[in-house]
């Protein structure tokens, strides 16, 4: 006990400042943002990709924290919550492309330092986010064909 | 024309993970002077990790081990395999950099020096108060107990452990 306590103290002391600063998130949806109003074409673009032909949706949201500006894409048919880069950027060269069927566990302490493993509280999070704060884009498959 | 170290080579290993996990110039939080510094936090944390495996479930004191970890770093367990959309993906950068008449060329180009650069390095410098052991995509939670944030880089949130 004391010994994690001294531990935690340690890193409390150590700590940069930034550590503790944190803001809480403020939530917009993408259509207000000039940087990833084009998500409708990069959602398309990443179902050709996929190979997917069937009509499907999206719930997607934007996130701003101390300067950090980020798109959560989640959609339930491919079972992937996917971080987006913005209008610029494609879906499938995102460097975080969260498969829900392989890369969620119960805790944190089923984390052991993974880059990329997510638990079910944060997929189940983001989930009520975007249905609160996102909006949902519907992809018919003709618009697939096109 | 850029090329990648052998991908069994140490800077071909980290060369190939840090262009898969660091946001490219299409990404528009990207900045040259933000991509240079999360490469070399991610090199850190790579480093700090070969020196203590075990805690990252690598079997060994290696790039190669560490990269390999089962559940550590997606689309790398089973390396040299990495899985297809990250080889796509790696790909795509080369192609872009290697393209003179792709507009994008010189910005890519600037990038995959930088990852050559940090991969290619004998030596790098923690700058955290402990040890960098651990980055995750910005806001998906910490990697675990005992983990304490040191900064966020690039939409890469890194993190250290003490003692």
């Amino acid at each position: 006990m004391f010994k994690w306590f001294g531990a935690a103290a340690m890193a409390a002391l150590l700590s940069p400042l930034g550590a503790f600063a944190q803001s809480a998130p403020s939530y917009f949806k993408l259509s207000s943002n000039p940087d990833f109003a084009k998500y409708r074409p990069a959602l398309v673009d990443y179902l050709h990709s996929q190979h997917y032909r069937k009509a499907t949706r999206f719930c997607v949201f934007g996130t701003k924290d101390d300067g950090n500006v980020t798109a959560t894409v989640i959609w339930p048919d491919g079972q992937q919550i996917i971080d987006w880069g913005g209008n610029d950027s494609s879906l499938a060269d995102s460097t975080s492309i969260v498969h829900l069927k392989t890369d969620v566990v119960p805790t944190e302490n089923d984390l052991h330092g993974s880059t990329y493993l997510v638990t079910r509280k944060w997929v189940n999070d983001q989930q009520a986010i975007c249905r609160k704060n996102g909006e949902t884009v519907r992809i018919s498959a003709a618009d697939l064909k096109q | 024309m850029i090329t990648l170290p052998d991908q069994m080579s140490v800077a071909g290993i980290k060369a190939r993970l840090f262009l898969c996990e660091c946001p490219a110039p299409s990404d528009h939080s990207y900045t040259p002077d933000d991509a240079a510094e999360a490469i070399n936090l991610m090199d850190m944390v790579i480093r700090n990790r070969v020196a203590n495996p075990r805690p990252f479930m690598a079997t060994g004191p290696s790039v190669l081990a560490v990269v390999q970890a089962r559940g550590q770093f997606a689309g790398f367990g089973n390396y040299p395999n990495i899985s297809p959309g990250l080889r796509t993906h790696i790909q795509d950068i080369l192609a872009i950099a290697n393209n003179p008449r792709d507009q994008r060329s010189a910005s890519y180009q600037d990038f995959v020096n930088k990852v050559l650069t940090v991969s290619n390095a004998t030596s790098n410098t923690d700058p955290s108060p402990g040890k960098l052991v651990a980055w995750r995509t910005h806001n998906q939670s910490s990697p675990g107990t005992g983990f304490v944030l040191f900064k966020t880089v690039l939409k890469n949130d890194f993190y250290y452990k003490v003692g």
